[in-house]
């Protein structure tokens, strides 16, 4: 008998359904495979990142009790999870073990209580009447807004001695028709360099950041507030890069007030309605305190990746977006059709873990946000937060 | 192309294997979305949870429903004197 073989896939040309049976199921097994083998890492993948949250929330409860109690080192066992405690200078070292493997270490730093809560919202207002406009807007009593710190105030760098502003009253002269009464600063080029190293600044006047089609930018390590006492002028966007946060505080400085410009001339004029109840105008005819978010005569969108804690009026004469948490302690005056703000709070703070330089804080001390250590290097384990600023 | 395998058994064999091999690449391919949706739910539950513990939500809804995440450990929050915090149980309880 004289019989062609069967496992020959092409024999002159014509196909043996036997052997193309067998090609086909390989391929396919092999696809079975590769599909199972896919769904199997993506399910490890997954189980892996629940494995690192539970540690993290093991880790934090954990050294939440220690703070609370005040213990000094404490270990606990939280299903197979073994973790343990250890009070240090600067905060809490945490490790967790899972199953008798290798811990994980975790640092929390010491903060000395919590930030105003108004930190961890995209908008707090005082008004309620501002939620027409500010519809997501959590709405406070005056006395819970946030405020700076009496002795972080004393201690901050006034940019009067500094190289990050200086005074350019052009600016002024080329917005209002008779400029302002009170000292005007810019940034200067530079400026990024000393916000780099986070903390308090003081500007004794107002701050401009000048008109600009390319946003004002500066790269942040640390988080940083910029307390403006006189009013904060916005001609352009303000981009903020890096980890660091960026926060304007506005407040009206002694002897000055805060209005609504109704007429958006930049001066106390008839018409315009005084923040604070029941007072009469007084200092400077542009007044105190508030932020002007655009000015006369530029027709653009503001993006601000920094925070804004107004005590006075808000003006608005440009679509703005707000990236950072949103205050208001006056009104809201809107100074051109096409005026408006969206508080997107993309950069806000942790309020419960986390401090805002130079603001008050309430509470007790306690472990501020989770960090991982390299477990490799246990010397990191005592870390600072943030890597040093290199020297200017 | 013509056939050259003419004989029956070789023809049933064959038609044989490729049913299986269909049969078994639809219920992998089953199984394997059912596993997918699995782990994309999951995925996304660890993500609002960790989205809740950095303060971009203040409120996930019933903490109930992240227990399947931590096979039966039930999670809730705690209130102490430095702050909220998230922990981890055993057995059933409430949380926010």
């Amino acid at each position: 008998m004289n019989r062609r073989p069967s496992f020959v896939v092409l024999s002159r040309g014509v196909f043996v359904p036997m052997a193309m049976a067998c090609v086909t199921t390989v391929c396919v097994a092999l696809g079975l495979l590769h599909e199972a083998a896919r769904v199997v890492r993506r399910a490890e993948d997954v189980r892996a990142k629940v494995d690192r949250l539970a540690e993290e929330i093991v880790a934090e409860a954990a050294t939440m009790e220690a703070a609370a109690t005040g213990s000094a080192s404490s270990a606990s066992q939280v299903g197979d999870r073994e973790v343990r405690v250890v009070r240090s200078v600067g905060g809490w070292t945490t490790s967790v073990a899972s199953g008798g493997g290798p811990p994980r270490w975790f640092g929390f730093n010491l903060v000395p209580g919590a930030a105003n809560p108004a930190f961890g919202s995209a908008c707090t207002v005082t008004r309620p009447d501002l939620k027409d406009w500010l519809r997501e807007a959590r709405c406070v009593a005056t006395h819970e807004l946030p405020r700076l710190a009496p002795d972080a105030l004393a201690a901050a760098m006034v940019v009067d001695r500094s190289d990050l502003c200086a005074q350019d009253p052009g600016l002024a002269l080329a917005t209002w028709s008779v400029g302002t009464e009170g000292m005007d600063y810019v940034f200067l080029r530079a400026a990024g360099d000393v916000l780099a190293n986070g903390g308090l600044v003081c500007v004794p006047g107002h701050l401009w950041i000048p008109p600009s089609a390319e946003p004002w930018t500066v790269r942040l390590a640390r988080d940083v507030v910029v307390a403006v006492r006189g009013n904060l002028y916005v001609g352009g966007s303000v981009r903020v890069l890096g980890e660091g946060r960026l926060v304007f505080y506005v407040e009206p400085p002694p002897g000055s007030c805060a209005y609504g410009d109704r007429n958006g001339d930049g001066l106390w004029s008839a018409g315009d309605r005084l923040v604070a109840d029941g007072g009469n105008f007084h200092g400077p005819l542009e007044g105190g305190g508030s932020a002007f978010l655009g000015l006369p005569g530029i027709h653009r969108a503001i993006q601000c990746d920094a925070g804004l804690v107004v005590h006075g009026e808000l003006h608005l004469r440009a679509p703005a977006t707000v990236a950072g948490p949103l205050v208001l302690g006056g009104g809201v005056t809107q100074n051109s059709a096409d005026g408006r703000i969206v508080a997107s709070g993309a950069r806000h703070f942790l309020p419960e873990r986390e401090v805002v330089p130079g603001m008050q804080v309430a509470g007790e001390p306690r472990p501020g946000r989770l960090r991982e250590l390299d477990r490799n290097q246990p010397g990191m384990r005592q870390q600072a937060l943030y890597q040093a600023a290199p020297s200017r | 192309m013509k056939p050259i395998a003419t004989q029956n058994g070789e023809r049933i064999v064959a038609m044989s294997l490729m049913a299986v091999v269909t049969l078994g690449a639809f219920w992998v391919r089953d199984a394997a979305a059912a596993a997918e949706m699995a782990a994309a739910t999951r995925e996304r539950q660890v993500a609002r949870l960790q989205q809740v513990r950095d303060g971009q939500r203040t409120s996930c809804g019933d903490l109930g429903a992240f227990s399947d995440l931590f096979d039966g450990q039930q999670i809730a929050w705690e209130r102490g004197s430095v702050g909220p915090y998230l922990v981890l149980r055993s057995g059933h309880q409430g949380g926010e």
